[in-house]
């Protein structure tokens, strides 16, 4: 036997990343009761996401009856609020009563009822009324037939029920079941439907059923499955609608692009081909909003080796789908399980068909990076291309972020530059060594240090008079941008003493004291900070004008 | 829209034209149709260990009609699931297979569930193996492939060898027991005659190179030679074009050696190809 039980110490051994396609049904089942107890609700999160490795190779009925019975145990251990995008798809979007039925138990966990999800369970009204099924959860593996079962059905009605007031906005869906579908429900489903009806009504708690915007909250909900994206290698090999073959980089890189996943042998009609339907009015959006230049769209299969390039252009035409240039559908022929990985794709396979898949919608940047996804609903045309435009304007403004960084930097050393500059020239030449007795002083205080032996070169002097002209040119130039001209012309002053002393050929010793003085006044005025100089100049001016007992 | 009225006038005509007499056997599956508690009532029959298996099967035969107008049979479809459900063990092997049947038709969870135990397990107390394959075929997902590959490289007879060939996507794996199926002479032409395309699947080159092994070890009348071929001409147009029109010109070669009846259908094949060029 395939599903021997293993023992129960085995069992409670087992850790949700040992579960593999080699772990029976009844291990699985097992499994989930354990952690059912242990309130354990990250281990079963990880378990409904398709692409774990315990489905692989199992059939999409397997992958039903295990998926449903560990959300079927949310009523039990509490309904985490990550378990919602699983619970929402599958209540928007399976035709399988058995998932649909454990779907709407599991809500029944939630502390308080979640008004928005009764927009869903009238939809799994809709999907299920006409292919309902007998439904037991007290056993995994249950003798047939049974005295007593649920269906799909009495389970969505119970939660309906069970919600009361915050389930006030699916009334008129209710009452039309009632009044336009009656042929289609048996007796005692109509006196559930009764039941339920009344409930509602009867529940005079208040609530506000205008919230929500149910895309944004599936948006927050999701973003633990966004763990581990990579990117693509650019020279992944790929095929369009037409036969031609390109490289991943030649179509995804260059513009932004809306990306979406499907299979032509999908036979669920809320899946695939409302996802193509769903692209073909992004791509309408996209036009509306002006983007069409600057957004590609693309829908790449789950199923190359069925998905031939012909098949493709088939079904996109049978739906709509502006082929062109920069809206393709894509197979890639060799190489998908990379992309697989690449996106993290919520999909499975038993063999070479896909047994399961998530809706998934991602966006990607001009470098072909993901920068958003969507996963578990179809996404609002007006969402996709506003988070696109937002997207885009952000890069602009990261763009110029980065041209103002840098040119601030260098603005920076300019401005060092130039305060350097204009304070260490005057200094370096206040401290020069311009004479003998300039000389004596230093050798004075080197003989301390042991270097008295540096000898009086003549040649320093020009040296210095380069320095000093530099001195000038340098705050000239800066005058305009600083402090205006009082500091270039207290330096030039400065400079015309120390002048005199070469001009006496020594002679003169007293210009330079004052020259050095007016010399590093200048550089200091030059230096300032603005409002600063511009106080002290006006107190100097109010000073002499009115007096200083009026400053 | 006129030649719809049109065929719509002739309909009605038609109608009127017929015996207005209903036969009492549609006229009682009509009321059954929309009378629940008949329904109920045959459920409960389905249930009760004094109702012979002949009537049970009589009663399935007539609700499996009735599924196909009654608007409320399907709004009792987890009911008459459930009475199918409990009649999969039964002790007739004709009325176990009449509801293996109709469930997997509906393609049912749980009753895929149990083939699948027949094909694991190889116990076919339930239903024959190759049933069990046949019927899970009707649900493109419902066959484990990892399953119907054990099946084919160790099949436990000649039908069930056919069935799971017929719902076999190939793999790499199974490329050499595929190619040694094809090339065995003591296995059925029905079942020989399903693998040339299983192999063009997974690997083309391989099904071009097995010609040459087939001319070589069997001659030029080799039976499975035309079902290879129109695999063969398939192949053309594509990567492997210039392989596949080389093989073609083998197959060509020796076609005046080949008996009267498969040169026939050769020449069609290729033919067809010619024309279309």
């Amino acid at each position: 036997m395939e599903d021997t039980m293993q023992s129960s110490e085995q069992i409670g051994l087992l850790s949700e990343k040992q579960l593999n396609h080699s772990t029976s049904e009844l291990e699985f089942a097992a499994f989930i009761d354990r952690l059912r107890t242990d309130s354990k609700h990250k281990d079963i999160i990880r378990l409904l996401s398709e692409r774990h490795p315990v489905y692989k190779g199992r059939t999409a009925k397997t992958m039903v009856r295990m998926r449903g019975y560990a959300i079927a145990s949310f009523e039990a251990m509490g309904l985490p609020r990550a378990s919602l995008p699983y619970i929402t798809e599958i209540l928007e979007n399976s035709f399988e009563p058995y998932l649909v039925a454990a779907s709407a138990k599991g809500l029944r966990g939630a502390k308080e009822p979640l008004a928005y999800t009764s927009v869903y369970l009238v939809r799994a009204i809709l999907n299920i009324m006409k292919r309902d099924a007998p439904i037991s959860f007290e056993d995994y593996r249950p003798k047939w037939p049974l005295k007593q079962f649920t269906t799909a059905m009495f389970e969505i009605l119970e939660t309906l029920r069970w919600m009361g007031a915050y389930a006030g906005s699916a009334l008129p869906e209710l009452r039309m079941l009632q009044n336009g579908y009656n042929d289609y429900l048996n007796q005692s489903t109509k006196d559930r439907l009764q039941d339920t009806i009344h409930a509602i009504e009867s529940d005079t708690r208040k609530v506000d059923l205008s919230c929500c915007d149910v895309n944004a909250i599936m948006a927050s909900e999701e973003a633990w499955e966004k763990d581990g994206y990579q990117t693509v290698r650019p020279g992944l090999e790929l095929e369009d609608q037409s036969g031609r073959q390109l490289e991943w980089k030649d179509y995804f890189q260059g513009k932004y692009s809306v990306v979406v996943f499907f299979y032509t042998r999908c036979l669920n009609p809320r899946k695939c081909t409302r996802t193509i339907f769903n692209l073909v009015d992004i791509q309408n959006e996209i036009k509306q909003a002006g983007l069409g230049a600057d957004v590609r769209t693309a829908a790449i299969t789950y199923d190359a080796d069925f998905d031939s390039a012909e098949a493709l252009e088939t079904y996109g035409n049978s739906r709509q789908f502006q082929f062109s240039d920069d809206h393709r559908m894509f197979r890639v022929p060799d190489e998908f399980p990379e992309l697989r990985q690449a996106f993290q794709l919520g999909v499975n396979y038993n063999g070479k068909v896909v047994n399961d898949h998530r809706i998934e919608l991602f966006l990607l940047d001009e470098k072909g990076q993901i920068v958003k996804s969507f996963l578990r609903s179809q996404t609002a045309p007006d969402l996709v291309v506003r988070t696109i435009q937002e997207h885009m304007a952000q890069n602009k403004e990261e763009s110029s972020l980065q041209v103002g960084l840098w040119s601030r930097v260098g603005n920076g050393i300019r401005q060092l530059f130039n305060s350097v500059s204009t304070i260490v020239l005057p200094l370096i030449i206040a401290f020069f060594p311009k004479c003998p007795i300039c000389w004596m002083a230093y050798l004075s205080f080197f003989g301390i240090a042991s270097m008295e032996s540096i000898p009086y070169s003549p040649w320093l002097f020009p040296v210095v008079c380069v320095m000093l002209v530099l001195n000038l040119i340098l705050l000239y130039r800066i005058a305009k941008r600083r402090n205006g001209m009082i500091p270039f012309v207290v330096s030039c002053t400065g400079t015309f003493f120390l002048l005199l002393i070469a001009i006496s050929e020594g002679v003169w010793e007293w210009p330079l004291v004052p020259g050095l003085i007016l010399l590093l006044i200048g550089a200091l005025l030059n230096s300032l900070d603005k409002r600063i100089y511009q106080r002290m100049q006006r107190f100097f001016m109010d000073a002499y004008f009115h007096g200083f007992s009026s400053v | 829209m006129e030649h719809i009225n049109e065929y719509l006038e002739s309909l009605k005509k038609e109608v009127e034209n017929s015996s207005q007499e209903v036969h009492p056997h549609v006229e009682r599956l009509e009321r059954l149709g929309g009378d629940e508690e008949e329904m109920n009532q045959m459920f409960e029959m389905l249930h009760h260990p004094e109702v012979s298996p002949e009537e049970k099967y009589s009663i399935l035969q007539m609700l499996d009609t009735v599924s196909i107008f009654s608007p409320l049979l399907h709004a009792k479809m987890p009911e008459y699931v459930n009475a199918l459900r409990g009649l999969m063990e039964d002790e007739s092997p004709e009325l176990r297979h009449k509801v293996f049947e109709i469930l997997s038709v509906m393609k049912d969870e749980v009753a895929q569930e149990r083939l699948m135990g027949v094909i694991r397990n190889g116990d076919d107390s339930l239903v024959p193996f190759h049933s069990a394959i046949a019927m899970l075929g009707l649900d493109e997902k419902a066959l484990e492939q990892g399953l119907v590959r054990d099946i084919i490289m160790n099949p436990p007879n000649e039908e069930s060898l056919i069935q799971a060939l017929r719902h076999f996507d190939g793999d790499e794996e199974s490329l050499e027991p595929l190619i040694n199926i094809l090339l065995d002479n003591n296995i059925s032409m029905e079942a020989r005659a399903l693998v040339p395309e299983i192999i063009k699947d997974i690997n083309p080159q391989a099904l071009l190179e097995t010609v040459d092994i087939v001319l070589n070890e069997n001659g030029p009348n080799a039976d499975i030679i035309p079902f290879i071929a129109r695999e063969v001409n398939e192949l053309k147009g594509g990567e492997h074009h210039d392989f596949a029109e080389e093989t073609k010109g083998k197959i060509l070669d020796v076609i005046d050696d080949v008996a009267d009846e498969a040169k026939g259908f050769l020449n069609d094949i290729f033919s067809s190809d010619d024309d279309e060029e």
